[in-house]
């Protein structure tokens, strides 16, 4: 085969390459598939052209060029197509439907060519093979000639031009490398194909289509080096209009659609065709909305309003959506078409909803949660009263008893007084100096007495003294025995005083006995006193209303005899109690709180032996160890493996309704554990129970 | 003449040291008076006056003591002497124990601590009466 052919045919087989390589293109595009069509073009010119070189005889060659024809007759109208997509701008998209009008002149010179020939009437064998001979002669030539530069040279110039205006590098690169290969190319091809033969060199070989490759060559090149036609800006934004999830609507100045993308199809459910060039006031359920926003954009110069309103979809389903319309305006102002933005606005609604409901049912849940705190506050703060009322009614009545004594003391005296007044000068003037002396003594024997003797002892000591007195010849020795006792004289057996054997003696005594009810009821009004004193003291300590929240440094033992102060009235009704104190010295802890812990666990005690048995309360401190021991141990009933499990837990008492909440060990535990401190317990059913507390020291 | 004797029994040392004043001072040597500490106390000189001829006309207790309780010990002693006259003298007064003894030990009156001179000395009067009216 000849060389000339031979380089046609592979031409023909690179313009089918390069096809294949274009319809491979991701994401397909108008300007791919006129790159597509142009390069078939070109493919079956270049073979048919092949053919034609080396065909047998005139006839077939003859028949071979006019087959090439379509090739060589489109391929400048599409050469420029391709330019006005590349360059596409938003001016120019809107002759896209005169554009087939370009094709016009590329199809009537087809079929001129395939009929009858246009540019060659006749063709000449060369030694390359057959050529067509061009003799510049027929109108039809110049026709297609001019009809060829034409093209080629607005295609250069719209390159030229985009790559002048674009804003990238890369861009302009490109249209430098694709206006370079085009001028070159085609310049080539018009001077082998046209200029050389009407310059009279009719016989080289006419190879346009194989110069044609110059200009794919750098097509091809931009396309792999810089993803050339890959992604333009009108086809990112178009693939992006798609690709949004929003709805986008594109509607004229009529309100007429012009473009959707998919999800007004999906949602809305319309198809294309039923919405494009319809009114768009079809979509809304208020018809008048959308017209109402147009007048505002066009009328209030603003650039766009957003606004939530109502689609209704084929269906007749009211959808909520928020939309925002931009007007798109000229270079003078004027709009040219309006852009809608739509969003769906069911699923925001329905989590607004759900986190409504969300907040709505965290805020019961916490108000439960609340009144659940609240209740088992109450209710600890309702033992504390309740176990409080029962101290309270012991406090009352142990203060009622020196207050009752103090109380009939005072009256004692006051009427003691007077009497005595009046029954002392008498008495004087009965006595001798030795009688007045022994009188004298006796009364600050009485005034000296300082041991309160228990009524028992009383007794038997009355009992001695009257039989000592009978053994001396006394009348009435129970009565001045019992005088003498009152007065602090518990032994007559160095001597027999002498006023009882005064003839007088019973109105010295009577005398005496007044003058020892006054100073045993003052006596007695100080004992009342101090008793009082103590339990203020005690309930003073109870409650030392230290609000700080801070430790302090409080001796442990103080807050034990403060609780058995305020129990003193229940303990006393046959528990016997046991202090085993080590000398601890104050420890850093919750004062007040403490006592709670101690009421508790003191008040449990008597309550586990029914008040009668020995509580046993230890404090101790081992030498090496950083805690300090507290165990409150009575001799109760104990408790079973199976109460003890459950000592801790709130709610739990094996008291009868209504006299313990349960919370009592509850409280305790929570205070110990404050304190960070631990609490054990051993019980043994029968033998009693031992609550023993550990403090940290430091 | 047999001697007729007042007990009183209380717990608390001060409350019998100004009970024996009062009664001291308003009925003299009109009686005996003993005090005990416990009823366990009173019970041992009921028997020891009883023993020694020594009418016991009146009582009166605390309700709440070590050991036995007023109400309790006031019932023992009825079992064995109706005819004494009971005053229970409280600080606490459980209805109920008072209900208790008012029906079981014939109860005279019941006096709340602090008590007046008066209220005491009218319920012994009272109680004297009840004995002598007898």
């Amino acid at each position: 085969m000849k060389m000339v052919p031979l380089i046609t045919f592979l031409s023909a087989v690179v313009y089918i390459y390069l096809a294949i390589y274009g319809l491979r293109m991701k994401p397909r595009t108008r300007l791919s598939s006129v790159f597509v069509v142009l390069c078939l073009c070109c493919a079956l010119w270049a073979f048919c052209i092949a053919f034609m070189f080396s065909a047998g005889n005139p006839d077939s060659a003859w028949l071979w060029f006019r087959m090439s024809a379509p090739g060589w007759c489109l391929g400048p109208a599409l050469l420029l197509h391709f330019s006005l997509v590349l360059t596409e701008d938003k001016e120019s998209s809107r002759y896209n439907k005169i554009q087939f009008l370009m094709y016009i002149p590329a199809l009537i010179f087809t079929v001129i060519a395939m009929n009858q020939g246009l540019t060659a009437n006749t063709l000449t064998y060369e030694k390359f093979g057959w050529s067509p001979l061009n003799t510049g002669q027929s109108p039809g030539y110049w026709a297609f000639t001019l009809y060829y530069i034409i093209c080629i040279i607005s295609s250069i110039i719209l390159v030229w031009r985009w790559g002048t205006r674009a804003t990238l590098a890369r861009e302009k690169q490109q249209a430098r490398i694709v206006v370079a290969c085009t001028v070159v190319g085609t310049l080539l091809a018009f001077i082998n194909e046209t200029l050389l033969p009407v310059l009279g060199y009719f016989y080289i070989p006419k190879i346009p289509v194989v110069l044609w490759l110059i200009w794919a060559f750098g097509l091809w090149f931009v396309i792999t080096k810089y993803g050339f036609m890959i992604v333009t800006p009108v086809v990112a934004t178009r693939e992006i209009i798609r690709s949004i999830d929003d709805l986008m609507i594109m509607f004229d100045v009529q309100g007429k659609i012009i473009e959707i993308n998919p999800p007004v199809n999906n949602l809305l459910l319309y198809r294309d065709e039923e919405l494009l060039r319809s009114r768009v006031d079809k979509i809304t359920v208020n018809s008048q909305a959308i017209s109402e926003i147009m007048e505002r954009l066009q009328t209030e110069q603003v650039d766009s309003v957003q606004q939530e309103l109502d689609f209704k979809t084929r269906d007749g389903l009211d959808i909520p959506v928020e939309l925002s319309v931009s007007a798109i305006r000229d270079d003078f102002g004027d709009v040219i078409c309006f852009v809608l933005v739509a969003r769906d606005l069911r699923p925001t609604l329905a989590l607004q909803n759900e986190i409504a409901e969300r907040i709505r049912a965290e805020a019961e849940l916490q108000i439960a949660h609340a009144d659940a705190e609240k209740a088992q506050k109450e209710l600890a703060e309702s033992e504390k009263m309740a176990a409080l009322g029962q101290l309270i009614a012991g406090i009352a009545h142990e203060i009622n008893t020196p207050i009752g004594a103090i109380n009939s003391s005072v009256g004692s005296i006051s009427e003691a007084v007077p009497v005595a007044l009046e029954q002392i000068p008498e008495v004087f003037l009965q006595l001798n100096d030795a009688g007045k002396q022994e009188f004298m003594n006796i009364l600050d024997t009485a005034l000296s007495v300082d041991v309160v003797l228990s009524m028992r002892e009383k007794r038997a000591l009355r009992k001695t003294l009257t039989a000592h007195l009978e053994e001396a010849g006394i009348p009435d020795a129970a009565g001045f025995a019992d005088s003498l006792v009152n007065l602090g004289i518990y032994d007559l057996s160095d001597s027999i005083p002498i006023l009882l054997l005064h003839p007088q003696s019973k109105p010295i005594f009577a005398a005496l006995n007044n003058i020892s009810s006054l100073i045993r009821g003052v006596k007695n009004i100080q004992t009342a006193t101090m008793k009082v004193r103590k339990i203020a003291f005690a309930l003073k300590n109870f409650a030392r209303f230290d609000n700080s929240g801070e430790r302090i440094d409080f001796d442990i033992r103080e807050g034990l005899e403060t609780v058995l102060t305020l129990y003193y009235h229940q303990i006393k009704q046959g528990t016997e109690v046991v202090r085993d104190y080590d000398d601890v010295g104050p420890i850093p802890c919750y004062p007040d709180e403490l006592n709670q812990v101690w009421t508790n666990l003191v008040n449990n005690a008597l309550h586990a032996m029914d008040y009668k048995g020995t509580l046993t309360i230890a404090v101790k401190r081992p030498a090496d160890s950083q805690e300090l021991m507290v165990a409150v141990s009575d001799t109760g009933y104990g408790m079973s493996e199976e109460v003890k499990a459950k000592i801790f837990a709130p709610f739990f008492t094996t008291k009868r309704a209504g006299e313990g909440s349960g919370l009592g060990l509850d409280i305790v535990k929570k205070i110990i554990d404050k304190h960070q401190g631990r609490i054990e317990v051993e019980s043994e059913v029968g033998r009693g129970t031992t609550f023993s507390i550990f403090l940290p020291v430091v | 003449m047999k001697r007729m004797a007042i007990l009183c029994i209380d717990d608390e040392n001060i409350i019998l040291t100004s009970l024996e004043l009062q009664l001291k001072k308003h009925f003299g040597e009109q009686f005996i008076y003993e005090f005990a500490e416990s009823a366990e106390e009173g019970m041992e000189i009921i028997e020891e006056f009883t023993q020694n001829g020594i009418e016991i006309v009146l009582i009166v207790s605390d309700w709440l003591m070590p050991g036995t309780k007023g109400d309790e010990f006031l019932i023992n002693v009825h079992q064995e002497h109706p005819e004494v006259v009971k005053v229970m003298l409280t600080g606490q007064a459980d209805p109920e124990a008072v209900e208790r003894a008012r029906v079981q030990a014939n109860l005279h009156c019941c006096l709340c601590k602090p008590w007046t001179e008066e209220e005491l000395k009218e319920a012994i009067l009272t109680g004297v009466d009840r004995i002598n009216g007898k």
